[in-house]
C-alpha cells in the first residue's frame, strides 16, 4: 500500500537559520534536489517526493511511497543523511540526522496526518489508521507501474 | 569489545536443558522484584564459563520492567531511556502488527490465550532443566518467591504448570519433521574478525557508522544496555495435521514435476529449501544424501530465478544469504542480510498423519539481535511480503508472495502462490496457513553487571 510522508518542521526565525534557509534554496535546484532523485529512482518505492518552504516558517517533505514506515525510514535516513541534516539545522529541537532512532521519532512526532481516513489500510507511524491518500490506480506500486511502461528511449 | 563474563550464558551457547520453561511476571513491587533480581542471580551464569549443570535461569525485561527497576539510579530516568532506547523496544507491541503477519488468528488481541497483554509483562525468566520434576520444582520454588516479592506471574490457561514449557526436540526434529538448528551464524564475540559475523548484529551498546543502534548516544543507558541483547520470544503453534494433508494433496498436482513415487518429500523440501533431514537443496536438488550435509556453506545466486530452490522457500527468506537484495534493503544492511540467534524449544506430543487430535504443538523460539525493528521484524515482513529481493517483480512471482511455510495468508492482497519447476515443467501450488503466532514479546536480557545493578535499591 501506499503512504504519504508529510513531514512538516517549524523553521527557527533567527537570522542566521533564515540566512541558512536562503543558501538551501539557492542550491537546491542544483546541488540538492540530483542526489534525492537519484536515490529515489533507485529506491523504487517513492512515487512523488517535493519539498516546500512556506513564508520561510515551515519546511515540507512530502513523499508518496510503498510500504510500510518501519521498513523505509531508515533507508530513507541512511541514503539522504546530508540532506535531512541540511533541513533539520533549520530547526528547533532537530534530531542527529546519523541517528536512526532519534530521526524516526522526530519524523513520526512532525508527520501531519491528512485530513479523512485511509481506504486501503495504510497506516501512521505508529500504526493508527492514516489519513486519506487518494490514489487514481488503486495502490499500485511504483514497480507495478514501471512495468506497464514502454522501455525509455 | 565485549567480554563475555558480562553477557547472559544463552546468548551466546545453547542451554544443556533437555527440559525448558519460560514463565512471565508483571512487578507490582519494585523493591521486591529487585530483591527477586538477587534471589535469582546467583542461577544465572555468565557465556565465560563453563556450561553448568542444570538447572540454569536466564533473566529478561520488558521496557517497562527495565524502566521501573532503572528509576532512580543515576543518570538512568526512565523518560530519557524511552527517548534514547529503540522505539519498536519501547512500545509493549509492534508499531505495525498486520505487515508481521499478526493478523486473524496471529492477531495480538488473541496473544497469551487471552489470559494477560504484552502491556502487563515486566520480566521473563527463561528456565533449562535436567528433566521434568527439576522444572517443576524450580519453577514452583520460583514463584513462590516472586510471589513474596510482588510479583504477579502471568500465567496461562494451560500448559507447563500455566507457563510455557517444553523439550529440547528429540535428534533435532521439529514437529514439521525437519531437522533444526543448522544455521547459527558464528558470530564474532572477539571482535578480531575470527568469525564471519560482527557482534554488533547481536549485542547492544556499541554502535559504530555500519551498526547504528540505539542508544546512539555515549551515556548511562548506553552503558545499561552494553553486552545485552534483545530476546524477541515467539510462541508458535504448528498445524502438522494441516500441513501433511497439505503436502498430500499437492502432491498430487506434481506428476512429472516431482519424482514419483516421492512427491511429497521433493515438495516438502521446496518449502523449507532444506530436506527434511536437513540438507540443502541447492545442492542436492533431486534427492536427499545418504548421510545428511549440514555444511552450511551454500548460497543461491546460481538459482536467481528459484528454479532449483523457490524464492520463497523458508530458509531464503530466513536468510537471503547471497541473493541480491532490492536496493532500499541491500543499503540498509550492507553486511548483508540481516542474522540474529536462534534458541528455543519444542512442545505438545509429536504428531504424524492428517487427522487432528486437539493437541497443540508448536515451539517457542528465543531470537536474539541489536536492532529490534531492522533485524528481527524486517525478517518477519519479508515473510508476509516478499519486497526485499527484486527477483519476486518478474513473473510468475510478486512481492506479494509469502514465505511458503510461515506466511500469514489472512493479509489483503496476498499472493499465495508457491511456484515450482523441475526442467520445463512448472506448477503453481496455493498455499495455506500452517503456523500461529500464539505470542510474541520483546525484551532486553541485559548483561551481568547492569542486571546486578538494576537490583540494587538507588542511592
Amino acid at each position: 500500500m501506499t503512504h504519504a510522508l508529510n513531514l512538516t518542521i517549524p523553521i527557527k526565525q533567527d537570522v542566521e537559520t533564515l540566512a541558512k534557509l536562503g543558501a538551501l534554496k539557492s542550491i537546491f535546484a542544483e546541488r540538492v534536489q540530483p542526489l534525492i532523485a537519484d536515490a529515489l529512482r533507485r529506491s523504487k518505492i517513492v512515487h512523488f517526493a517535493r519539498v516546500l518552504v512556506i513564508d520561510d516558517k515551515y519546511i515540507q517533505v512530502i513523499t508518496e511511497y510503498e510500504g510500510p514506515h518501519l521498513e523505509y525510514t531508515e533507508f530513507f535516513r541512511d541514503a539522504l543523511t546530508p540532506i535531512f541534516a541540511q533541513i533539520f539545522a533549520l530547526a528547533d529541537g532537530a534530531p542527529d540526522a546519523g541517528d536512526p532512532n532519534a530521526f524516526f521519532l522526530y519524523a513520526k512526532d512532525h508527520n501531519i496526518k491528512s485530513l479523512g481516513q485511509s481506504t486501503d489500510g495504510s497506516t501512521t507511524f505508529t500504526g493508527e489508521p492514516a489519513g486519506w491518500l487518494f490514489s487514481a490506480y488503486d495502490g499500485l506500486t511504483v514497480k507495478d507501474l514501471q512495468a506497464q511502461l514502454p522501455p525509455a528511449a | 569489545m565485549p567480554d563475555l563474563a558480562r553477557i547472559q550464558s544463552l546468548i551466546v551457547q545453547a542451554a544443556a536443558g533437555p527440559v525448558y520453561r519460560l514463565a512471565f511476571f508483571k512487578i507490582e513491587s519494585t523493591a521486591g522484584a529487585r530483591r527477586f533480581l538477587r534471589a535469582c542471580r546467583p542461577r544465572i551464569p555468565s557465556a565465560a564459563e563453563p556450561q553448568r549443570p542444570p538447572p540454569i535461569l536466564q533473566l529478561a525485561l520488558s521496557w517497562r520492567g527495565l524502566g521501573r527497576l532503572a528509576a532512580g539510579h543515576p543518570g538512568l530516568a526512565p523518560a530519557e531511556g524511552e527517548r534514547q532506547l529503540e522505539a519498536s523496544f519501547v512500545a509493549p507491541l509492534p508499531f505495525d502488527p498486520d505487515s508481521l503477519g499478526f493478523t486473524g488468528a496471529s492477531a495480538p488481541e488473541h496473544w497469551w490465550a487471552g489470559s494477560w497483554r504484552n502491556a502487563d509483562l515486566d520480566l521473563a525468566l527463561y528456565g533449562a532443566f535436567a528433566d521434568e520434576a527439576q522444572a517443576d520444582a524450580t519453577m514452583a520454588e520460583l514463584a513462590v518467591r516472586a510471589a513474596a516479592e510482588g510479583l504477579i506471574e502471568l500465567r496461562l490457561p494451560r500448559g507447563a504448570g500455566g507457563r510455557l514449557g517444553g523439550h529440547r526436540p528429540a535428534g533435532g526434529i521439529v514437529h514439521f519433521g525437519y531437522r533444526d538448528g543448522i544455521s547459527t551464524p558464528a558470530i564474532d564475540w572477539a571482535g578480531d574478525g575470527s568469525a564471519a559475523v560482527d557482534f554488533r548484529e547481536i549485542l547492544l551498546g556499541y554502535p559504530n557508522e555500519t551498526y547504528r543502534m540505539a542508544p546512539m548516544q555515549a551515556g548511562p543507558w548506553q552503558d545499561l544496555v552494553r553486552d545485552g541483547s534483545i530476546a524477541c520470544i515467539a510462541w508458535i503453534e504448528q498445524h502438522v495435521h494441516a500441513f501433511n494433508r497439505f503436502l498430500r494433496t499437492a502432491a498430487g498436482q506434481l506428476a512429472g514435476l516431482a519424482p514419483a513415487g516421492r512427491e511429497e518429500e521433493w515438495l516438502a523440501a521446496r518449502m523449507m529449501g532444506r530436506w527434511r533431514d536437513g540438507s540443502p537443496i541447492m545442492r542436492w536438488p533431486d534427492a536427499q544424501p545418504a548421510a545428511p550435509d549440514l555444511d552450511d556453506r551454500f548460497g543461491y545466486r546460481a538459482d536467481p530465478a528459484g528454479r532449483r530452490c523457490p524464492l520463497n522457500a523458508h530458509i531464503r527468506i530466513a536468510h537471503a544469504r547471497d541473493d541480491a537484495l532490492a536496493y532500499p534493503i541491500a543499503r540498509k544492511f550492507p553486511n548483508g542480510p540481516p542474522r540474529f540467534i536462534r534458541r528455543g524449544f519444542t512442545y505438545g506430543a509429536p504428531a504424524t498423519g492428517e487427522t487432528e487430535d486437539g493437541i497443540e504443538r508448536g515451539l517457542v523460539g528465543l531470537f536474539f539481535c541489536a536492532r529490534l525493528n531492522e533485524q528481527f521484524f524486517s525478517v518477519l515482513r519479508w515473510m508476509q511480503a516478499t519486497t526485499f529481493n527484486d527477483a519476486f517483480d518478474h513473473a510468475p512471482h510478486t512481492s506479494r508472495m509469502q514465505d511458503a511455510v510461515t506466511g500469514t495468508r489472512s493479509g489483503r492482497k496476498v499472493d499465495r502462490q508457491l511456484h515450482l519447476a523441475e526442467g520445463e515443467r512448472t506448477s503453481a501450488l496455493e498455499l495455506q496457513d500452517f503456523i500461529t503466532y500464539r505470542g510474541v514479546a520483546h525484551l532486553l536480557m541485559p548483561s551481568l553487571p547492569s542486571l546486578d545493578l538494576l537490583a540494587e535499591e538507588p542511592g
